[in-house]
């Protein structure tokens, strides 16, 4: 069910600086409190560890028991989130804001699962020790020496409604802790040597109290726009070394001490590529709120020069680590370069070392060259020595074969990839050299003295030849990558324009989804009910089609769905809700609503790189909008149709009251005039008086049939019940029905063939007959004969045909019109015309048949109309 | 004539007609305003047919069904203004026999009342006879003026449901679950077949074509032919 997200809750965080000072139990006593107050409060999730004074608070109140999650045999407790949900409650208490859920659970953190409580309304109180906090991190590690593993975002403390900090003085905290009321006593012990030291708890404490502060200035800023004004603006470099994240950390600390602005600068060069520790330091800044921006370049330090100048960057911040890097580089460091590049900008060297050695640093790409390279190296180098020994032969210079090798150290480089291509050709076509071409022969030695400069200035040469070679073949890949996006993404947004209909549109947008990620992409759409939706899928080939319905069409990611349309985020694998699940799954979220889910399926393996992900999110808000642009003309024209009905109805009312009045007053004269004046009256008298009133009758109660017949029709085609219905059984149904008050005319039918079967709504079908049958009856004179035909064409065929008078051309042209918007139609003509035979038209034409007229001969009119054919199985 | 017929209608004005008709045709009859006086008229009168509007002030005629069936076979007439047939497709799978529409003409309901009062041949009779069609039980064999037609299983089973229901309106449920078991909507188009074979086989042969009558949307009725 979707409904309209309500207004989000507030949330309020018990904030403290270590373990043991009491967040939980002074959050169950402002619990107690609310409660007493008549606050519909429950508690949601508390350790299970509290301490006994914590776990007597627990009496009184109303405890969802958390949800027990089986995982690789062991079973943990986890928030109830669904429990939650469907409690509804004004405020709930969670304990432990930075706890990582079990991977199966539906949020990967649980301050994911505070967030949807959040923003379902619910209020949440929350408690959270400040060394969780992720700028705040690295200070922490320096002061404790411990690495806290549970980090949450900032904005978790920034956004906080409440803060509530929970302080008692260190020394206390330590006597509590000797006292046992912390941990048990070998535990206790433990902690006291490592993280419970006074040193350590100060800083801690102090650090809080600092961050507290902080995010309160920094909140009076957020609602003062006119100070917020400010002219710094901090820039980090993110890059895929290891120390890169703890720089990025401080400069997020630096941009939220001045206010300023914060960009996160990835220079993409050809040599690195996006990998998955990148990926991690880019979703750290955008936690930390930086602006992320990607630039193609091959020199870094230019790129960061160039981007601070251009964007007004005050403060560039960079790693200790690189002022020792690049030591090849013109003997100029990067910061070096980047203080002669850009000299007013001010630079902040930070240390960057690790504390600890967690990781080793990513391991050298490996030298490795594909066997096709290998064996192409081979064919080369062969001809080259070839071609060489035979210009030896003749006794050509030496120059002329040196040429020659470097000659064919820049084919290889144009025909092969290998990374390392470029330093083993080099390296090898010197050896080669040296080996068959240099005294003595045949051997690496060499005599003349000028030999070991020939070989090292051919070696440079042909490594910076092909160097450069190699890197303008992949810039130019990357070129024509990118291009190629850009491309599609144009590509895109002109076929999402041009898409006539909603079919083609999301035909159109899946391919071109599907053309940028090289996936299978599959779409929900919602219709106007809620639960009900309709999926398609595009894949490009038979095996995507089987991975789309192996892992997308089961429960577990049907769920995935309902969560995302429900909460209007971006959900699956790749991000902190349901990682687990088996694709990305974005929301076509528009103002109103959320018209449909994109899935691809992807896996761990191979996540979405940086860029392509930007272009998909780009394309992908193409087309939510092309989709609300439709859904919009949709709403349009239904609210057209409705004006268009109103007023038809509006028209048809009046008419019909003008049409009824004629009548009623005959009836109602002629009655009086029996009532009153019978015995004056001849018995002939008397009796066509009575004949006129039951005709007058008559002519009512087929009117009152004619306007049942349209009130359905107002409802429009899927109001027709059509069946499968022999055509004879129809006819004789509405001579019956007219037979019953005129048997003066001599009604004859004829059906070929006999079992005829149509696919109709019967009663309007009949009502079609009767009319036409009626104005038969009407229009000749009482001996006429009127014959009903019903044969099969292409369609079927039914002629009502009389051998009246006829009609006129001019009266055949106009006789389907409807009356109400017919000006001619004067009010004393002769009633009975128009509201029939428009609806006749109206009725035949929702059954995608015609109804025309035609001369009889002799003479005569033959009023007919076509069905389409009926279908039947025979058993 | 001595037929006693019980009217429940509670609308004036259509109720003096239905009196005024009744009368000048000789039934003696009682009128009913309601479900209630109508229910103890029908127990104390034990009329020969009851014509009933299933719109009624205090009960719904639907119900009025139901109680008559639980003790009674007399013929139930069913006046209706409702114009969607469902509602006669209910009433005459609950127990009535027939319907007439408003607005009805006064002939229609004298033609229902005499089909209702020309009550049936004993259904256990081993040979069934109407007008020139014989359909003999035992032998399963079918006559139309002294010829044999040949029938096929499923349009002999349609034949004896309608002539042992014979005057009685069998509406498409009740002739699906009895011949297929089954209620399908989709096998009312083969029902429609089956029907119209029927039909010409056994009417084909005779001058008066109306054996069986078809209520478009609602079922087929055998009615009594007169020799």
């Amino acid at each position: 069910m979707v409904q309209p997200i309500q207004k989000r809750g507030h949330l309020k965080l018990f904030l403290g600086y270590a373990a043991g000072v009491g967040k939980t139990y002074s959050m169950l006593q402002a619990a107690h409190q609310l409660q007493h107050m008549g606050v519909d409060i429950v508690v949601g999730y508390i350790e299970p560890h509290a301490r006994p004074d914590t776990t007597m608070l627990l009496d009184g109140l109303e405890v969802i028991p958390p949800e027990v999650v089986i995982y690789r045999g062991k079973s943990f407790k986890e928030v109830p989130l669904d429990a939650i949900l469907k409690r509804q409650p004004a405020i709930v208490l969670i304990d432990e804001l930075a706890h990582t859920n079990v991977p199966t659970q539906r949020h990967r953190k649980r301050y994911g699962d505070i967030e949807e409580l959040l923003a379902h309304g619910i209020d949440v109180y929350a408690t959270l020790n400040i060394q969780h906090i992720e700028s705040l991190h690295d200070m922490v590690e320096d002061i404790t020496k411990i690495q806290v593993q549970e980090r949450v975002p900032d904005q978790i403390l920034d956004h906080a409604q409440q803060i509530k900090i929970v302080d008692i003085a260190p020394e206390e905290l330590l006597q509590r802790l000797q006292q046992g009321k912390i941990y048990s006593p070998v535990q206790a012990q433990k902690a006291q040597q490592s993280f419970f030291t006074l040193d350590n708890l100060i800083a801690l404490r102090e650090i809080t109290l600092r961050r507290v502060a902080d995010t309160i200035y920094h909140k009076k800023y957020e609602e003062n726009v006119a100070i917020a004004q400010t002219d710094e603006h901090i820039l980090v470099g993110l890059s895929s070394s290891p120390t890169n994240a703890k720089v990025i950390r401080s400069a997020a600390r630096l941009a939220q001490a001045l206010h300023a602005k914060f960009t996160a600068l990835y220079v993409q060069t050809e040599a690195n590529s996006i990998n998955k520790r990148l990926q991690q330091h880019i979703t750290l800044a955008e936690q930390l709120h930086a602006e992320i921006v990607v630039i193609q370049d091959d020199d870094v330090a230019a790129a960061l020069a160039n981007f601070a100048k251009v964007s007004g960057v005050t403060k560039l911040v960079v790693g200790k680590t690189i002022l020792r890097k690049n030591w090849w580089r013109f003997h100029l460091t990067m910061s070096e370069r980047i203080a002669t590049l850009a000299p007013k900008l001010a630079l902040h060297i930070v240390p960057d070392e690790e504390n600890q050695i967690k990781e080793k640093p990513l391991s050298l790409p490996a030298v490795k060259i594909t066997p096709t390279d290998f064996m192409k190296m081979a064919v080369v180098f062969s001809i080259t020595s070839v071609v060489g020994l035979i210009v030896h032969h003749y006794l050509l210079s030496e120059a002329n074969i040196i040429t020659l090798f470097i000659l064919s150290i820049v084919i290889l480089s144009l025909w092969t990839t290998s990374s390392f291509m470029p330093f083993i050709s080099s390296l090898l076509a010197v050896l080669l050299f040296n080996f068959l071409f240099t005294e003595p022969k045949l051997s690496f030695q060499a005599y003349h003295q000028d030999y070991p400069v020939t070989f090292s200035i051919m070696f440079i040469a042909g490594f910076i030849t092909t160097s450069l070679m190699k890197r303008i073949k992949s810039q130019q890949e990357m070129a024509v990558r990118k291009a190629y996006r850009t491309e599609i993404l144009l590509e895109a947004n002109h076929v999402l324009q041009q898409a006539q209909t909603k079919t083609m549109l999301i035909q159109k947008g899946l391919l071109q989804l599907s053309k940028l990620v090289e996936l299978p992409i599959q779409l929900y759409v919602f219709d106007d009910k809620p639960t009900t939706h309709f999926v398609s899928y595009l894949a490009l080939t038979e095996q995507q089609t089987t991975t789309v319905k192996k892992d997308l069409h089961n429960v577990n990611e049907q769920g995935v769905v309902n969560w995302v349309q429900l909460n209007q985020q971006i959900a699956g694998i790749t991000t902190d809700t349901f990682p687990e699940a088996k694709a990305y799954y974005v929301p076509l979220v528009t103002t109103q609503k959320v018209l449909g889910i994109i899935a691809i399926p992807l896996n761990k393996a191979q996540p979405l790189p940086s860029f392509e992900k930007d272009i998909l999110h780009a394309m992908i808000n193409d087309f939510s909008l092309a989709l609300e642009k439709e859904y919009l003309q949709q709403e349009n024209e239904k609210a057209q149709k409705q004006a268009a009905i109103e007023q038809a109805r509006a028209n048809l009312l009046r008419a019909v009251s003008h049409d009824l009045r004629t009548p009623l007053t005959s009836i109602a004269g002629n009655a009086d005039l029996l009532r009153k004046s019978s015995n004056q009256l001849a018995h002939t008298q008397q009796n066509a008086i009575s004949e006129a009133i039951y005709m007058d009758a008559k002519w009512l109660i087929q009117m009152v049939e004619n306007l049942l017949a349209v009130s359905r029709l107002e409802e429009g085609k899927l109001a027709l019940q059509k069946e499968v219905e022999l055509i004879e059984d129809l006819i004789k149904e509405a001579i019956e029905r007219t037979n019953s008050y005129h048997a003066k005319h001599t009604i004859r039918y004829e059906v070929v063939p006999e079992l005829l079967f149509g696919v109709v709504d019967a009663r309007l079908i009949i009502q079609v007959l009767i009319n036409l049958l009626d104005n038969a009856i009407h229009y000749t004179p009482p001996t006429s004969t009127i014959t009903i035909r019903a044969y099969v064409k292409e369609q079927i065929l039914i002629d009502v045909e009389d051998d009246g008078h006829g009609l006129d051309e001019a009266t055949k042209s106009t006789i389907f019109k409807p009356f109400i918007t017919g000006k001619k139609y004067t009010a004393d003509a002769r009633r009975g015309l128009g509201l029939g035979l428009s609806l006749c038209k109206t009725i035949v034409a929702l059954h995608d048949g015609e109804i025309g007229v035609r001369d009889a001969s002799p003479h005569g009119t033959i009023f007919y109309f076509s069905l389409p054919k009926g279908e039947i199985k025979h058993e | 004539m001595s037929n006693h017929i019980v009217v429940i209608e509670d609308d004036t004005a259509i109720a003096n007609l239905i009196k005024t008709t009744l009368a000048l045709y000789h039934y003696k009859f009682t009128i009913a305003k309601n479900g209630t006086d109508g229910l103890k008229a029908v127990v104390s009168q034990q009329p020969d047919v009851i014509i009933l509007d299933l719109g009624l002030p205090d009960m719904d005629g639907i119900d009025i069904i139901t109680s008559v069936r639980s003790w009674t076979s007399t013929p139930i007439i069913v006046v209706s203004a409702r114009t969607e047939p469902e509602d006669k497709i209910m009433a005459l799978d609950l127990g009535a026999d027939d319907y007439v529409t408003k607005p009805f003409s006064v002939d229609e309901l004298l033609a229902r009342i005499r089909v209702a009062l020309r009550k049936h041949p004993t259904i256990d009779e081993p040979v069934f006879h109407n007008g020139d069609l014989t359909i003999d039980y035992q032998a399963k064999i079918v006559t139309v003026a002294d010829k044999e037609v040949h029938l096929t299983p499923i349009e002999y089973q349609l034949l004896t449901i309608l002539a042992k229901n014979m005057g009685k309106v069998l509406t498409h449920n009740y002739l699906l679950k009895e011949v297929w078991d089954t209620t399908l909507q989709a096998d009312v188009a083969s029902l429609r077949v089956f029907m119209a074979t029927l039909r010409k086989k056994i009417e084909q042969h005779s001058a008066v074509p109306m054996y069986i009558q078809t209520h478009v949307r609602i079922g087929y009725r055998m009615l009594h032919v007169d020799h």
